[in-house]
């Protein structure tokens, strides 16, 4: 098999839903970090000149802050039966899972490295999500308060801005990770286009998400890479 | 005070001066000034101390000059040869004199000492009156109760022009004589030259941007008093220092045609 | 640098005349806010963004059955340890020479956090209008008239205080003299105190009060909120550090990418693993 061939051929992996709640979470989020930066360090005061001021930077903050919880919404409305087997798989946890995090290193690094076997999310897409779960339920819940100080007793507002700082950092480095392994990264990239158009070459799925690729084939969804047959028409 | 005109350098250098006289006149056994209170002599106008019979102490004054000396040097190292050159030419017999000199606000006499004896012209006047000091203070601190001030003759105890008042209490106005430290009352609105106290004729300049102080002008004299409210400060300064940080005030009536010690201007320089 | 001061307000002292809020309003230019009457003596309810002092009054039955009547001249308290310097994430608020603790408008961006964390609640947010018509926000508290102190007077509200309730001076003698009226007074008022709470540091106006903070609507232990401390001592510096170290990571996987990358251009046949 030739790897020309093989990347020929596209599988759909996302819903159409999903890559508009994904895009539209992606560009509020990096809206939300870029208003909220020149409060976070004065390196960034700059920016608040870039916005015309601390109050349009806050004004921006609050549209994007709704936009930031649209998405969730979008996805559970337009597909949930993929919502809902994300929630599943991040609670589903097997040896697998924890396999994938040896290898992982290593590939990520650029040694040699095995693929284990994933389903349709890999263990560290599963750790990412949790992770951004948790940092979107922090930011979000501390945001709150924090909007509407007057609705909140005054301990609780106190406590948002600690939790609020606390989740623009951890916030801050899962993304940062999870940007550089989908963008940057050369064996992920694929996954980035794939976000973006819905469709991602056989070959790659195949390898990434064994078993999630070859559930599809039985369910004739995808054509299967290992039939001779196949290869052979495709190959001639 | 931020907006005196005067170099804090300088101020420091003042305020150590006052510093060194306050221990000087503590030093000074009290009997060595004998007041004599001539009713008569002080209803005139006459200062007490001009009266009063005033044992002074060569040595000590010489003494008093060397450490003035010092003092000046510690700030201003390229003055230790001039001062050093001062301090050669005074035996007792000038000492003497320049105590009668500085007692009468002499600055001709003082000028042509200086000339004559190539130094920079401040210098002498300005050592004999510092040292002179402690012996004023002494005698305003002994008569400041019974000596009564008479408008137009200035500081009743050594007769330097009145030129500054402060606020005390709940707005009583008291006049301060920076030299002898004398102090007394005066009516919130009168003339402390000429002593008029119709309010049409007298007038208050201010200062932007200074809360504390104004200049009390008499139309009648042409005569001004700085009128501080000392209340306000944080730390009171003795009213040698307060006079010499609120000279922007002085500049400024004179600037608008007002003297310390107007019709008497021989010994206002 | 300067002296470090002390406001000392002796409450047992005021006679509740409120010229202390007269003198703050003209010396500060801070424009009168008219309240509807509030059923009791007191003109407004708490300091505002306009109004920096208040005289707060109480009834109150003392331990003999009789009703005291308490005043109390109420403003920033200039905390040691300021709870609203500590959250200004735009280093807005600051501790000059006298101790005061300032704002500096230039720097204010109006995100309210000193508001929503100061332990006696003696800070607000003023609205503005620009030429254009846009709102902004700026925080505005007492000064302790940092603008006087500069030019060595005493604070506004103090001169004017006929009764001599308040007085202003270095830190270590306002303390003493603080102890030396509690001691006074304790034969008449049992419950006296100094107000100078710890859990703040300290702060720059002290009281001497006749009862218990409580009775005077003061906090009884006012500190700077665990949540701040958290936040600012913990979370922030080790937030930054987390963002840079996992940027390095990242820039270090990078790197070793494209170096393995070149070393392992050989083994690509049984490298089938890598799909670009
Ligand atoms: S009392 Fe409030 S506003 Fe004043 S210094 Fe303390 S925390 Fe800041
Ligand atoms: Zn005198
Ligand atoms: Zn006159």
């Amino acid at each position: 098999m030739s790897k020309q061939q093989s990347s020929e051929v596209q599988v759909k992996r996302f819903s159409k839903a999903f890559v508009w709640a994904h895009g539209i979470n992606a560009i509020a989020f990096i809206g939300l970090y870029i208003t909220a930066l020149p409060m976070y360090t004065d390196w960034f005061n700059w920016l608040y000149v870039v916005f015309g001021g601390p109050e349009n930077a806050r004004l921006i903050h609050r549209i994007l802050a709704v936009a930031f919880i649209l998405p969730t919404f979008i996805w559970l409305i337009f597909d949930h039966k993929g919502f809902f087997m994300w929630l599943k798989e991040l609670v589903t946890w097997k040896k697998r899972d924890f396999q994938f995090f040896s290898e992982f290193v290593k590939e990520l690094f650029g040694f040699k490295f095995k693929h284990v076997r994933q389903t349709f999310f890999n263990a560290g897409e599963k750790i990412n999500s949790i992770l951004q779960i948790f940092c979107a339920i922090l930011l979000i819940g501390s945001g709150f308060p924090m909007w509407f100080p007057d609705l909140f007793p005054s301990a609780l507002v106190q406590w948002s801005y600690f939790l609020h700082n606390v989740g623009f950092g951890l916030g801050f480095a899962v993304v940062l990770g999870h940007i550089y392994l989908s963008v940057i990264h050369k064996h992920s990239r694929p996954g980035f286009t794939g976000v973006i158009t819905g469709k991602v070459p056989a070959k790659w799925a195949k390898s990434h998400y064994t078993e999630w690729y070859e559930e599809e084939v039985k369910k004739g969804n995808f054509p299967d890479l290992d039939d001779p047959k196949k290869n052979k028409k495709k190959g001639a | 005070m931020k907006k005196s005109v005067v170099s804090k350098e300088y101020q420091n250098l003042q305020k150590e001066i006052a510093k060194l006289q306050e221990q000087w006149k503590k030093s000074l056994n009290p009997d060595v000034v004998k007041p004599n209170l001539d009713q008569a002599a002080m209803s005139a106008g006459v200062p007490v101390a001009a009266l009063a019979a005033i044992d002074f102490d060569i040595s000590l004054f010489l003494q008093w000059i060397d450490e003035l000396s010092k003092l000046i040097v510690d700030q201003h190292q390229e003055l230790e040869e001039k001062l050093g050159e001062v301090r050669s030419l005074l035996n007792e017999e000038t000492a003497i004199r320049w105590i009668d000199e500085a007692f009468s606000l002499n600055s001709i006499y003082f000028a042509r000492f200086a000339e004559e004896n190539g130094i920079d012209e401040w210098i002498p006047q300005f050592l004999a009156e510092n040292a002179l000091r402690p012996y004023l203070q002494l005698t305003a601190d002994k008569v400041q109760d019974v000596a009564k001030a008479v408008h137009g003759a200035g500081c009743p105890v050594c007769g330097e022009p009145a030129r500054l008042a402060q606020l005390e209490g709940e707005g009583k106005k008291v006049i301060h004589c920076p030299r002898c430290h004398a102090h007394w009352p005066e009516k919130r609105i009168q003339c402390s030259h000429c002593g008029n106290d119709d309010h049409k004729t007298i007038q208050f300049i201010t200062v932007e941007g200074e809360a504390s102080s104004q200049v009390l002008c008499c139309e009648k004299c042409k005569g001004y008093t700085k009128v501080i409210d000392t209340r306000q400060f944080i730390s009171r300064p003795s009213s040698a220092i307060l006079d010499l940080t609120s000279i922007h005030l002085d500049f400024v009536a004179q600037e608008n045609g007002y003297q310390a010690a107007p019709g008497n201007l021989e010994t206002n320089n | 640098m300067a002296t470090e001061y002390v406001k000392l307000v002796d409450v047992t002292k005021c006679d509740g005349c409120r010229a202390c809020m007269v003198a703050c309003k003209n010396w500060n230019d801070l424009p009168a806010e008219p309240q509807d009457f509030l059923g009791t003596m007191q003109s407004h309810a708490n300091v505002s963004a306009d109004t920096w002092n208040v005289l707060t009054f109480v009834e109150h039955e003392n331990s003999k059955g009789g009703l005291d009547y308490l005043f109390r001249h109420s403003s920033c308290y200039h905390c040691v340890d300021a709870a609203c310097e500590k959250v200004c994430p735009e280093s807005a608020i600051s501790y000059t020479d006298f101790g005061s603790v300032v704002i500096d408008h230039d720097k204010c961006v109006g995100c309210g956090y000193c508001e929503q964390n100061c332990p006696f609640d003696v800070i607000s947010l003023k609205e503005y209008k620009d030429k254009n018509g846009k709102e902004y926000r700026k925080a505005n508290k007492c000064t302790m008239c940092t603008d006087r102190l500069e030019e060595g007077l005493q604070p506004a509200c103090v001169t004017t205080c006929h009764p001599g309730a308040m007085q202003f001076g270095e830190k270590e003698e306002m303390l003493q003299k603080a102890e030396k009226r509690v001691s006074e007074i304790k034969e008449r008022y049992p419950n006296a105190t100094i107000y100078n709470p710890a859990g703040v540091g300290g702060t720059h106006t002290i009281y001497v009060l006749a009862e218990k903070p409580s009775v005077y609507g003061m906090p009884e232990n006012p500190k700077v909120p665990t949540s701040a401390v958290l936040w600012k001592d913990y979370a922030q510096p080790i937030g930054k550090a987390m963002v840079g170290g996992v940027t390095m990571a990242l820039v270090g996987a990078f790197v070793a990418n494209k170096f393995f990358d070149k070393k392992g251009k050989e083994h690509e046949e049984d490298g089938g693993d890598r799909h670009e």
